[in-house]
């Protein structure tokens, strides 16, 4: 970023200063209109306030996200910067959604305009400290078994807690709980716990799954199985997207080594034309190809805007094309994981429900019926969820 | 654009379009709207009309250009009736911001909005405590600069001064990291 004009003279540096002072809202009338007129004249200074207006935006976004997730009942081991952001819990920013006729809308929005307070208890994705073990609200606690390990909480409420292994292995305690879910996701599948001691590996073909005491139930597309105390199984799943790759972990940090592996990607890989392969996929009607087109999306692109977007699309085509409802209420669920503030997610909340009712799973109805009415007692598709539930 | 699309294939391609584009829309009002609250309103009011208009939205064009036009135009008539601004916006102004942030939206194809803000937050996560303090009360706790003066017994010019320096230092600490990646 330089300061130079369309003269390529260099600027007196108090451009910069003018832009930052209008920004943070303490510029006088004059400077205010000082900077609109050097904006309209000058395309270098035009640049310089979207660069600056940019940078204040993504630090509003990210802040708040980090203040939502302390106010939704994080993890309790925290570094201080937690902790500071536990204090800022009374005026910090919440989230809230906006339905339009027919379609939700998210945007960010302040604690005075917050029409939906469910909203706000989901919570972002966040990185938990490797360094320590880590005890949820519940009393629940999960060990990270070495220094590789990556394990995200995407979802933390009185309803449920939704953690991501992408690599590593973590020993979980889990407190039993009837009313909440605990699913721990690796890659597509899933582990989901009543109360028990498990511990789960990410290895380069799967998962592998101990328990030590009590039940637990693996998820993986159509299948799933439970386990009990003393046994141990790997579920394959699809690779992690590095592992695909071929990167060894340790190769995994390095920008050079990421270069590459991005170069080794086909074009047609990226997420845009995933997204639009698989629109052409199922205008031509044919669904196979569009789920894999969503699956190499998700694989590959798990943090992309438009994963949780791909993955509702996912669940639409297995539920509605190809009826596969075990897959689909998978693929819905999974929504959230993506991310936990999608505007689709009371959408894919309540497809789940739909999921699991034609899957003809009343136990996964109830659960999953419960969890939408708890999180949208007044939610559009209320009739519709407390209808499935009937049904069972 | 599609006016033959049902409802959810509408709502679909909507937010397919404009998920990925939501950050430099929010950016784009935030370069004109200098109040963080009235932005966030303006940023509802602006989403609200692109799904309105969408059917009108020539798909020959980059989404994200057409979704700032909308807000542009959006942003101004609500400009214009509330006075949120101390000083009125030129046309020139906003068409000289539209085409920086085409550019900026240009530039930034290849680098999705969860990449930068990853980026950032792991630059907030590094500054020295003090600094990571102050950020933490202008954007998390969504002070503004008198009320941090008042909170840490300086004077505003310190303060904005202050938060000048630090957002110098993070913007350089995110293009370092992305291009690193």
């Amino acid at each position: 970023m330089t300061d130079q004009g369309d003269q390529g003279a260099v600027r007196p540096m108090g451009t910069r200063e003018l832009i930052q002072r209008c920004l943070d809202g303490v510029a006088s009338e004059i400077e205010a209109a000082e900077l609109h007129r050097l904006v309209a004249r000058d395309p270098g200074v035009a640049r310089l306030l979207a660069e600056a207006a940019r940078l204040e935006s993504n630090l509003e976004i990210v802040m708040r996200s980090d203040a939502e997730a302390a106010s939704a009942g994080a993890p309790v081991t925290m570094p201080p910067t937690r902790r500071l952001a536990r204090r800022a819990i009374g005026t910090a920013a919440v989230v809230t959604a906006l339905a339009a006729a027919f379609a939700i809308v998210w945007f960010a929005r302040s604690t005075r305009v917050a029409h939906e307070p469910a909203v706000a208890e989901r919570e972002p994705a966040k990185v938990v400290d490797p360094a320590t073990r880590i005890r949820f609200a519940d009393g629940s606690t999960a060990d990270l078994r070495d220094p590789g390990t990556r394990l995200e909480t995407r979802v933390s409420t009185a309803d449920a807690i939704d953690l991501v292994l992408e690599r590593g292995s973590a020993r979980f305690e889990v407190v039993p709980r009837h009313s909440r879910r605990f699913r721990i996701w690796v890659g597509p599948a899933y582990v989901e716990v009543i109360g028990t001691i498990f511990t789960v590996d990410r290895i380069p073909t799967g998962v592998r799954v101990s328990v030590e005491r009590g039940l637990v139930k693996v998820v993986s597309g159509q299948n799933e199985m439970r386990l009990s105390a003393g046994s141990a199984e790997v579920v394959p799943i699809a690779p992690a997207p590095e592992a695909a790759l071929g990167d060894a972990p340790a190769e995994r940090s390095d920008p050079r080594s990421q270069k590459a592996a991005a170069r080794q990607r086909p074009a047609g890989d990226e997420p845009g034309a995933l997204l639009h392969a698989s629109e052409e996929a199922r205008r031509k009607g044919h669904p196979e190809d569009a789920i894999a087109s969503l699956q190499r999306l998700l694989e590959h692109h798990p943090r992309d805007p438009r994963a949780a977007y791909a993955a509702f699309i996912l669940g639409r085509v297995l539920l509605e094309e190809l009826d596969r409802p075990r897959e689909a209420a998978a693929a819905f669920a999974r929504v959230e994981v993506l991310d936990p503030r999608t505007p689709l997610l009371q959408d894919a909340l309540a497809r789940e429900v739909e999921s699991w009712a034609r899957a003809g799973d009343p136990d996964r109805v109830r659960q999953s019926a419960g969890a939408y009415l708890r999180r949208y007692p007044n939610g559009r598709r209320v009739e519709e969820v407390r209808r499935y539930s009937r049904m069972e | 654009m599609h006016p033959d699309l049902d409802g959810d294939a509408r709502q679909e391609r909507f937010l397919g379009l404009f998920l990925p584009e939501k950050g430099t829309v929010r950016a784009f009002i935030r370069s004109i709207v200098w109040d963080r609250i009235a932005c966030e309103d303006l940023f509802q009011e602006v989403a609200l009309v692109l799904w309105r208009e969408f059917d009108r939205y020539d798909q020959g064009r980059p989404f994200g250009a057409w979704a700032r036009g909308v807000a542009a135009k959006t942003v101004l008539k609500s400009l214009r009736q509330a006075k949120r601004t101390p000083v009125a916006v030129s046309g020139d102004t906003m068409r000289a911001l539209e085409a920086a942030f085409d550019q900026l939206a240009f530039e930034e194809a290849q680098r999705p909005a969860s990449r930068q803000e990853d980026a950032l937050r792991h630059c907030v996560e590094r500054l020295p405590d003090k600094s990571r303090a102050l950020v933490h009360l202008r954007y998390r706790e969504s002070l503004k600069v008198e009320e941090i003066a008042a909170r840490v017994a300086g004077s505003p010019e310190a303060v904005q001064k202050a938060l000048s320096r630090l957002r110098e230092k993070l913007q350089k600490c995110v293009e370092r990291r992305l291009r690193a990646a």
